[in-house]
């Protein structure tokens, strides 16, 4: 793809309000994006926080600091949070920040649209954390304690915290639907002449199939928690077995949302890391059109498989092997992505900048979530597997890896643009070394001591598994702190540091790379077109 | 999208999207959250189907919101000695010519410091690329104006 654009950025052309009006009623979608990155940011050392709540009190065996019900209550606002609060904004914050740039579009489609769709997330995480406050002042019994599942009859029982988790996750589901429509009418009526769907950047096919499932599954989960909902205030038997009721059908219905939900955390992060490893390749991404298939293969599989997460529930054979099928058939086209991935690395003039080490180092970990997925697919395997602390380290490599690790990358790969500064690199390196030895250091032992039997979501456990889980406390309070150095860096970049050029990587490709760093608050003041 | 030659200017929404393959889009988009909306209902979690329905709705309305102004545009043409402006809006065609030797072309700022572009001439005046374009090509459209209408003096 090569572009030609008119470079026309005058600082005086970049007019906007200022103050705090500015972040509350702004069209921009700069500033959205900086909105859902800064939210997500936030809410990650708030999700993270609580986990290592969680891992203090695992360092031993025995109860020392807090007890079950606050402990299980931890875990599940963990979870939300760092799934609807922290993974997903982020990837939303990408999506409008660099959506536009990338094809050529003045801004996103429907700009108040966007706005509301941002201001939603604060009251929705409010609502999701504000049941610990109340409980401090005797209102309630505190968050919800069924793990971000909502499983019921456990959630049917629960306290006010349920009920604040289940409109939280409504105004979640509001945000991120206004947030889809808004990305497809951008992606189909705002592309830049020239721009055609398979020109398109990867990053826009990651997001496009993204917000097609969202709107695919969303209106499932809605509609599970609100008959969840009656059944708890308005006398309703959805999924009550005395009143005629099926709890398991809450499950396919959690998780027919609830699988999709994954590819929808990762798919926006495939998007953009063929683009982090052409560009320090330093040659064209291999396998463009197969990757796009691929996504397509992984998104329409997303929402046909997801009974694998309730195997054990009991379910008929035929069931059992379909749903095992189609779960490992989502290994061939993942495989594809691989090859894709590391052919674009293969007798590339490769260098290791931060952006790079963070994808060359999400490739092997992700790899291993993938292949620890496939274990889990197996029905008899997963017989031994489920509920145990196997599952939690297999979805920490694909959601912390694969999610995370991957907007990490994003973060330092565009954070230049952004900001119109270098981060520190020596820092950034210092960065991912800490948080990729310590990931593993936290969460190799999970595999270890889930395949000895632990189970997961429990305060205390047997003596047995007391070093395992010494370590993996370690290795998270590592973890965590490290992520305050990537929170430094984040700050002194955006408040100074060595002028970043307009294409900032030498193999950089694509339009965002024409603009300024940073971009003009109007990003196209000419119409780029694309040949 | 703004496109500027030396005797005419037309700005227009971006509009890649054309009206059969956002049928198509929309269409396919019915009948896949539509089968699986259908489908709960079958097995008795009938609440699905409202916020499904209600989710279409929102997706339809905004392709409509969006798609209603991409035929729209907004030209300015030099013809001999008048300037011809032509706007069309939802399909409605508005023209309006002054002498050039008259037309003033004017910039000016709001409050939110958002900028408009006015050309007109003897009290009558026609706001041009309102919405279609932004505040640095509403400058670069005024000043290339002026040097054409000061050719034409």
């Amino acid at each position: 793809m090569s572009t030609t654009t008119v470079a026309h950025h005058d600082e005086h052309h970049d007019d906007h309000p200022t103050g705090i009006m500015r972040w509350l009623t702004t069209t921009n979608h700069k500033d959205i994006g900086t909105m859902y990155l800064t939210f997500s940011l936030v809410m990650f050392l708030v999700g993270g926080s609580m986990i290592l709540g969680i891992r203090a009190e695992l360092f031993k065996p025995g109860l020392q600091l807090m007890n079950p019900e606050f402990f299980n209550q931890l875990i599940g606002v963990h979870a939300l949070i760092m799934i609807f609060a922290a993974l997903m904004p982020a990837a939303t914050g990408f999506a409008n920040w660099m959506l536009p740039l990338q094809i050529g579009a003045p801004d996103m489609a429907l700009p108040r649209l966007n706005n509301w769709g941002f201001w939603i997330l604060p009251p929705s995480a409010i609502l999701l954390t504000l049941p610990f406050t109340l409980a401090l002042f005797g209102v309630g019994d505190g968050a919800l304690a069924t793990g971000w599942t909502f499983y019921p009859p456990l959630s049917v029982q629960g306290g006010i915290g349920v009920d604040f988790a289940i409109f939280a996750v409504h105004l979640l589901g509001i945000s991120s639907v206004l947030g889809s429509i808004n990305i497809i009418v951008t992606i189909y009526n705002m592309r830049a002449p020239g721009m055609t769907l398979m020109k398109m950047p990867m990053f826009a096919w990651g997001w496009l199939i993204t917000a097609f499932l969202l709107i695919a599954t969303i209106p499932v989960l809605a509609g599970a928690v609100t008959m969840l909902l009656t059944d708890r205030h308005f006398g309703t038997h959805f999924f009550d077995a005395a009143g005629g009721g099926d709890p398991i059908m809450f499950q396919h219905l959690f998780w027919f949302f609830g699988h999709p939900e994954v590819y929808i955390l990762l798919l926006p992060v495939w998007g953009f890391i063929p683009q982090i490893l052409q560009t320090f390749s330093r040659k064209p991404m291999y396998g463009y059109k197969a990757q796009v298939y691929s996504l397509w293969a992984i998104g329409a599989l997303a929402v046909v498989v997801w009974a694998h997460h309730f195997f054990t529930a009991g379910m008929p054979v035929p069931a059992l092997l379909y749903f095992m099928y189609s779960t490992m058939a989502i290994s061939l086209p993942l495989a594809v992505l691989f090859y894709c991935w590391i052919r674009t690395m293969w007798k590339g003039s490769m260098s290791f900048e931060t952006p790079m080490l963070f994808t060359v180092g999400w490739i092997i970990l992700f790899g291993i979530g993938g292949l620890t997925g496939l274990v889990l697919a197996d029905v008899a395997a997963d017989a031994q597997y489920h509920n145990s602390y196997f599952v939690v380290a297999h979805f920490h490599y694909t959601l912390f890896a694969g999610g995370i690790m991957g907007i990490m990358a994003g973060v330092y790969y565009w954070l230049p643009k952004m900001t119109g500064h270098m981060y520190n690199e020596k820092l950034g390196k210092t960065h991912f070394w800490l948080t990729a030895i310590s990931f593993n250091v936290t969460f190799i032992p999970q595999f270890f001591v889930g395949l000895a039997g632990m189970p997961r979501r429990i305060p205390d456990y047997a003596l047995q598994f007391a070093e395992f889980n010494m370590i993996s406390t370690v290795g998270a309070f590592v973890l965590g702190l490290s992520q305050l150095l990537f929170v430094y860096i984040i700050i002194s970049c955006v408040k100074g540091g060595k002028k970043a050029t307009d294409k900032v990587w030498e193999g950089a490709q694509g339009l965002e790379w024409t603009l300024s760093s940073p971009p003009p608050y109007h990003s196209f003041t000419e119409q780029p077109v694309v040949k | 999208m703004l496109s500027i030659c030396e005797t005419q200017c037309v700005t227009r929404p971006n509009a890649s999207a054309s009206t059969e393959s956002v049928c198509k889009l929309l269409l396919s988009l019915v009948v896949f959250s539509g089968l699986i909306a259908l489908a709960f209902l079958h097995v008795g979690a009938w609440m699905v189907l409202p916020f499904a329905g209600l989710e279409l709705v929102l997706v339809v309305l905004a392709f409509v919101v969006v798609l209603r102004h991409s035929s729209d545009y907004e030209k300015i043409t030099f013809v001999q000695d008048q300037v011809e402006i032509e706007q069309s809006v939802l399909g409605e065609i508005k023209h309006v010519r002054f002498q050039s030797y008259w037309t003033r072309i004017t910039l000016r700022e709001g409050e939110n410091g958002k900028t408009s572009l006015w050309i007109g001439s003897h009290h009558q005046e026609v706001e041009f690329g309102r919405d279609t374009m932004d505040n640095a090509q509403r400058e670069q459209v005024a000043s290339h104006l002026k040097r054409v209408l000061l050719k034409t003096k």
